[in-house]
């Protein structure tokens, strides 16, 4: 047991797929990322890592999360980070700021409007 | 009414260089922080900070030993109005920085160093103040500080 969980979920939508995370990604869940990562091809569609249900991030992950954006972008799809809470959003813009978009929505990252209630 | 002391001890703990150890260490740390009034992105700074100190000891001052043979103790100060965390290990010394720790090259990093690499970084960024204690045959301690302030 780590004492640290780590889940995601693909899901594709609006000609995108979104990758939604939640929890903590660092040394001890890093092979749980790549099982999730194992459940994706890259394709040249967009990825849009939903950030919001992440508590923690380390520097494994963010280098992860390069690796990821370089297949992605290497296949011709672009790939944005969505909705991170600043715990994670300002560590990444620090590290890789003019490499890897960030946005506030998976809405706004697909181009869609948000919906209201 | 007796005033709180300037400098105060308010948690010290010994982990083991097991990775999963981790997970108790920022337990350990954050619900300090948080106990002493560190919160959102400064907590999130604390964190990480600490996090990435610990797995570099685990990971490079202590390569070599077996897991969970080897001590890191933490010992948490409220220098008010600071938080200082004091990491101490007995593994390999870490030769610290001289001067500014450049901003990691993503290139360079998907090139000579797909994992990590961007630890020394954050610790040194994310914190207000950093200092390597390394001395032959001594204990090696790495004190972070925290300022109120940047709340």
């Amino acid at each position: 047991m780590t004492g640290y969980r780590l889940t995601g979920h693909w899901d594709r939508r609006g000609g995108a797929w979104i990758l939604a995370l939640s929890g903590q990604l660092n040394d001890l869940t890093e092979p749980l990322f790549e099982q999730i990562l194992a459940r994706y091809q890259v394709d040249g569609l967009p990825v849009v890592l939903d950030a919001s249900g992440l508590e923690h991030v380390s520097s494994i992950g963010y280098s992860l999360w390069l690796q990821l954006a370089s297949r992605v972008e290497a296949a011709g799809g672009a790939f944005t980070v969505a909705a991170a809470p600043p715990q994670v959003s300002r560590p990444l813009s620090m590290v890789f700021g003019d490499h890897i978009p960030q946005v506030s929505t998976v809405e706004a990252a697909l181009g869609t409007p948000r919906r209201t209630a | 009414m007796a005033s709180r002391p300037a400098r105060a001890l308010i948690g010290r703990a010994r982990f083991t260089n097991r990775l999963a150890d981790l997970h108790a260490i920022h337990q350990f740390v954050r619900g300090l922080a948080i106990e002493a009034g560190f919160l959102d992105q400064v907590l999130g700074d604390i964190e990480l900070a600490v996090v990435e100190a610990c797995a570099n000891v685990v990971k490079h001052a202590y390569r070599g030993h077996p897991e969970a043979s080897m001590p890191i103790d933490l010992e948490v100060w409220l220098d008010e109005p600071d938080l200082c965390i004091v990491i101490t290990d007995l593994g390999q010394p870490f030769e610290p920085p001289t001067g500014p720790v450049p901003r990691p090259d993503p290139a360079r990093l998907l090139e000579r160093r797909p994992r990590g690499g961007l630890g020394l970084y954050f610790i040194v960024n994310l914190m207000d103040e950093v200092d390597w204690e390394l001395n032959p045959g001594a204990p090696n301690r790495l004190r972070l500080v925290k300022r109120r302030t940047s709340c």
